[in-house]
C-alpha cells in the first residue's frame, strides 16, 4: 500500500462528514489539518521519532470515523471509575450524558463536553484548543484536529483548588465496523489552581478499534495539575495519544500513566516550560503480555531556567511483548539551571519479550544537571529464591518483586483513592501472570 | 525420630560437582554444628536442603519426615518446616519487611493447615516475637533488608525464623559480621526458639556461637565430604588445633 492508499480512506470520510462536524468556526483549521494528514501520511519508523514503533497493522486494518452514536447500555468501564471522582463517560466517541456523572461544580470550575464548548465558542478555547498542541510534523494529531468532535473542556478559574478528582471515560463499544475515535481534551489551569485529572481509555474486550486522542493542557503560574492516565484498551484494539502541557511560570505538572491494553499503543507526552521555577514529572507503568506493543514517547522543553523535569518509566514484559521508551529532553541555551533526569527499567519475565530504550538529550545551556538511566533484565533470581524459602509460592513471589518494581510510579501520587486505583490495576494484571 | 534424613548426597552447581557424598541424620529436637574452611560446600548444603534452584543432586536423596525433598518447591518445603537463615540476607526494595513477613507467616499458615492471621493478630504476633530479638519496630516498615546493617539483617533472619516456626532451621553462619552484644542477642534469641520439636543446623566458623547454642554434634566439611564427626568436644579441637589434623590443607577458616 503507498501512503496514498492508507490515508485516502481518512480523506474521503472527512470530506463526506466534515459539515457535520461541530463548529464552523474550525472549518478552516479542520480541512487544514486533513490536507497536512495527507501530505505527511501515517508515521512509519523511517522518522526517528517513530524508530520502533510500526503502525502497519494499524493501517491495514481500516476504520471508520465513529458518528454521533446514541446512548449505550454496555458498563463494562464501570469498575475502572475511581472513588469520589466526577465522572463524565464518552461512548463511542459520543458525550454519554446519562453515565456520566457530575456532583456540584464549584464557582470558577467549568467541565464541558466538547463539543458543547465548541458549539459555544467558549472563550478559553481562543488560543488554545489545536494551539497547544500543533499539528506540524504530527500527522496524528492533525488528523485529530481534522475530526475531533467530543472530548472534555475543564477550565479552572484562578485559586481554584478543586478537591474531587475529574475522571473522563472513553469507552469504544464492540460494533459490526471498525470504528476510529478522535478525541480531543483541553485543560486550562488558571493561576494558582489545582486539580486532578485522570482519563481512562477502555473498549470491550476483543474489539477492534483505534483510539487516537490528544490533550492540551495548560497549567497557569504557581497552579498545579495531577494527570493521571489509565490505558485499559481492549487488547486487539489501537491506541495513539498526545499530551501537550505548556506550563507557566512556578506550575507543577505531574503526569502518571499506567499502560496494560492494546496491541499496539502510543503514549507521546510533551512538556514545554514558559516560565522559571516550574516543574514536571512524568511517571509511567507499561504491563504486557502476548504480542502488545507499547511506546512511551516522551520530548520535554526547557526553554527558561530554573526548571526542572523528571521521568520515571518502569516496564513489565511477558510472552513477546514490545515496549519502547524514547526519553526526549531539550535544554535550550537560555535554559540555565535546568534540572532534568530520567530513569527507564525494563523487567523481561520471558525470554521472547523485548524493551528498546533511547534517551534523547540535546543540551545546548552548560549550567544543567541532566541524569539518565536505563536497564534491561529479569527478575531478581536470588530475591525469588529468598522469597520462596519463606513459604511464598512462586507466583506470588514474583507478583511482589513486579509490585515492587512498579511502585515508584505510584508512588508518586498520594495516598487515596487514585492511588489506590493504579495499584489495585497493577495486581489485577498481576492476577493473569503465568 | 528422624527428622531429616541425608544419603549419599552428591550436588553440582553449573556443572562443578561441590558435594561429594553427605550423609546426614537428625533427629527431633536435636543441633548439629557444620564446620569447614571456606568454600568445603556449606552454603551448598544449605542451598539444596531449602530448594534453591541451579543445585543438582547428581546422586543420593534427601527425607524430610519421611518425604522426598527434592520434589518439593522450596515454598513446599518452608512449609514443611524447612527454614534457612542465610549466610547473606539478600535486600528487596520496595517490599516493606511487614508485607513480606505476612505474606510468608500466611503463606506457611496455609500450607499447615492454620488459619490465616488478619492485620491486627498478624502485628501483635510480630510485636512478640519481635521482643525476643529486641527488634526495632522501625526495621518492619523498612523494605526487606534494605539499610540494614550486617547485624540487623542477621537478627532479621532469625525473627523471620521465629515468626515462621520451623521444625529445621539451618542457621547459615548467623554469626559473622554480629558484634559482641548482637551475638549475645541473637544466639539467647535462637536458645529461646530451641524446643523439642526444633533441630537446627548450625554452620558456623566459630566456637563462641556454640557456647551460646551447644550442638549435640558436630560435622567436620571439607571438599564436599565430612571428614570427622563427634560431640560438642571436636568444635572445641577445631578452635584449638584448626583444620590440619583433618588433613585439610588450605587451612584455616578465615573471618568472614
Ligand atoms: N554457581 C557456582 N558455580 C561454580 N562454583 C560455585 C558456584 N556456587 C558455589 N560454587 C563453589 O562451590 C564451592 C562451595 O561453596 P559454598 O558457598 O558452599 O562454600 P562454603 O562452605 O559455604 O564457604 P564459606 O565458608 O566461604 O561460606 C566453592 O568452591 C564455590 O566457589
Ligand atoms: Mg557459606
Amino acid at each position: 500500500m503507498s501512503r496514498n492508499d492508507k490515508t485516502a480512506p481518512y480523506v474521503e470520510s472527512f470530506e463526506e462528514i466534515s459539515k457535520t462536524l461541530p463548529g464552523a468556526w474550525l472549518a478552516d483549521t479542520r480541512s487544514n489539518a486533513i490536507r497536512q494528514f495527507e501530505a505527511e501520511g501515517f508515521p512509519t519508523p523511517r522518522t526517528e521519532a517513530w524508530k520502533y514503533t510500526n503502525l502497519n497493522r494499524l493501517t491495514r486494518a481500516g476504520f471508520n470515523i465513529a458518528g454521533i452514536s446514541g446512548v449505550s447500555g454496555a458498563s463494562e468501564w464501570s469498575e475502572l471509575v475511581i472513588d469520589g471522582a466526577d465522572t463524565i463517560v464518552i461512548v463511542n466517541g459520543s458525550y454519554d450524558a446519562s453515565a456520566s456523572k457530575k456532583g456540584a461544580v464549584p464557582i470558577g470550575v467549568s467541565i464541558a463536553p466538547l463539543s458543547e464548548a465548541i458549539e459555544r465558542k467558549e472563550p478559553s478555547l481562543e488560543g488554545r484548543l489545536t494551539k497547544i498542541a500543533p499539528t506540524h510534523g504530527a500527522p496524528l494529531v492533525a488528523l485529530n484536529t481534522a475530526f475531533m468532535r467530543e472530548g472534555v473542556v475543564l477550565k479552572l478559574g484562578d485559586d481554584i483548588k478543586l478537591e474531587q478528582p475529574i475522571q473522563v471515560i472513553h469507552f469504544v463499544e464492540a460494533s459490526d465496523t471498525r470504528l476510529s475515535v478522535h478525541p480531543r481534551t483541553l485543560l486550562v489551569a488558571g493561576e494558582n489552581s489545582s486539580a486532578t485529572f485522570i482519563e481512562t481509555f477502555v473498549g470491550s474486550a476483543g474489539s477492534v478499534y483505534w483510539t487516537n486522542a490528544v490533550t492540551e493542557i495548560e497549567v497557569g503560574c504557581g497552579a498545579s495539575i495531577l494527570h493521571v492516565k489509565r490505558q485499559a484498551e481492549s487488547l486487539e484494539g489501537f491506541h495513539t495519544a498526545l499530551t501537550q502541557a505548556k506550563l507557566d511560570r512556578n506550575a507543577r505538572y505531574h503526569s502518571v500513566s499506567l499502560t496494560t491494553g492494546a496491541s499496539i499503543s502510543r503514549n507521546e507526552v510533551r512538556v514545554s516550560f514558559n516560565g522559571e521555577g516550574a516543574e514536571a514529572l512524568m511517571a509511567g507503568g507499561t504491563l504486557l503480555r502476548g504480542r502488545q506493543h507499547a511506546d512511551n514517547t516522551t520530548q520535554i522543553e526547557h526553554t527558561v531556567p530554573h526548571t526542572s523535569s523528571n521521568q520515571i518509566f518502569r516496564n513489565v514484559l511477558d510472552g513477546a511483548a514490545h515496549s519502547v521508551f524514547q526519553g526526549g529532553v531539550m535544554v535550550r541555551q537560555d535554559a540555565q539551571k535546568t534540572d532534568s533526569s530520567q530513569s527507564n527499567h525494563n523487567i523481561l519475565l520471558s525470554s521472547g519479550a523485548q524493551a528498546d530504550t533511547k534517551p534523547e538529550l540535546q543540551i545546548f545551556a552548560d549550567d544543567v544537571k541532566c541524569a539518565h538511566g536505563a536497564t534491561v533484565g529479569d527478575l531478581d533470581e536470588t530475591a525469588l529464591f529468598y522469597l520462596q524459602s519463606r513459604g511464598i509460592p512462586a507466583r506470588r513471589a514474583k507478583a511482589l518483586l513486579i509490585e515492587a518494581f512498579i511502585a515508584e510510579i505510584s508512588d508518586a501520587l498520594s495516598t487515596g483513592a487514585v492511588r489506590d486505583h493504579v495499584v489495585d490495576a497493577v495486581s489485577a494484571w498481576m492476577e493473569d501472570l503465568g | 525420630m528422624t527428622l531429616l534424613s541425608v544419603k549419599d548426597l552428591h550436588v553440582s552447581v553449573d556443572g562443578k560437582q561441590i558435594l561429594n557424598g553427605i550423609n546426614l541424620e537428625i533427629g527431633e529436637g536435636e543441633i548439629h554444628a557444620v564446620m569447614g574452611p571456606n568454600g568445603s560446600g556449606k552454603s551448598t548444603l544449605s542451598y539444596v536442603l531449602s530448594g534453591r534452584e541451579g543445585y543438582t543432586v547428581t546422586k543420593g536423596e534427601i527425607l524430610f519426615k519421611g518425604e522426598n525433598v527434592l520434589e518439593m518447591e522450596p515454598n513446599e518445603r518452608a512449609g514443611a518446616g524447612i527454614y534457612l537463615a542465610f549466610q547473606y540476607p539478600v535486600e528487596i526494595p520496595g517490599v516493606s519487611n511487614l508485607t513480606f513477613l505476612k505474606t510468608a507467616v500466611n503463606a506457611v499458615r496455609n500450607a499447615r493447615g492454620q488459619e490465616e492471621l488478619d492485620a491486627i493478630n498478624f502485628l501483635k504476633y510480630a510485636r512478640e516475637k519481635g521482643q525476643i530479638l529486641e527488634m526495632k519496630d522501625e526495621l518492619l516498615k523498612r523494605p526487606v533488608n534494605v539499610g540494614f546493617s550486617g547485624g540487623e539483617k542477621k537478627r532479621n533472619e532469625i525473627f523471620q525464623m521465629a515468626m515462621l516456626e520451623p521444625t529445621l532451621a539451618i542457621l547459615d553462619e548467623t554469626d559473622s559480621g554480629l558484634d559482641i552484644d548482637a551475638l549475645r542477642i541473637v544466639s539467647e534469641g535462637v536458645n529461646k526458639l530451641r524446643s523439642t520439636e526444633r533441630s537446627m543446623i548450625v554452620i558456623t566458623h566459630y566456637q563462641r556461637l556454640l557456647d551460646h547454642i551447644v550442638p549435640d554434634f558436630v560435622h567436620v566439611l571439607a571438599q564436599g565430604k565430612f571428614v570427622a564427626e563427634g560431640g560438642k568436644e571436636l568444635a572445641l579441637e577445631l578452635e584449638k588445633d584448626g583444620y590440619a589434623k583433618f588433613g585439610i590443607e588450605d587451612g584455616a577458616p578465615q573471618a568472614a
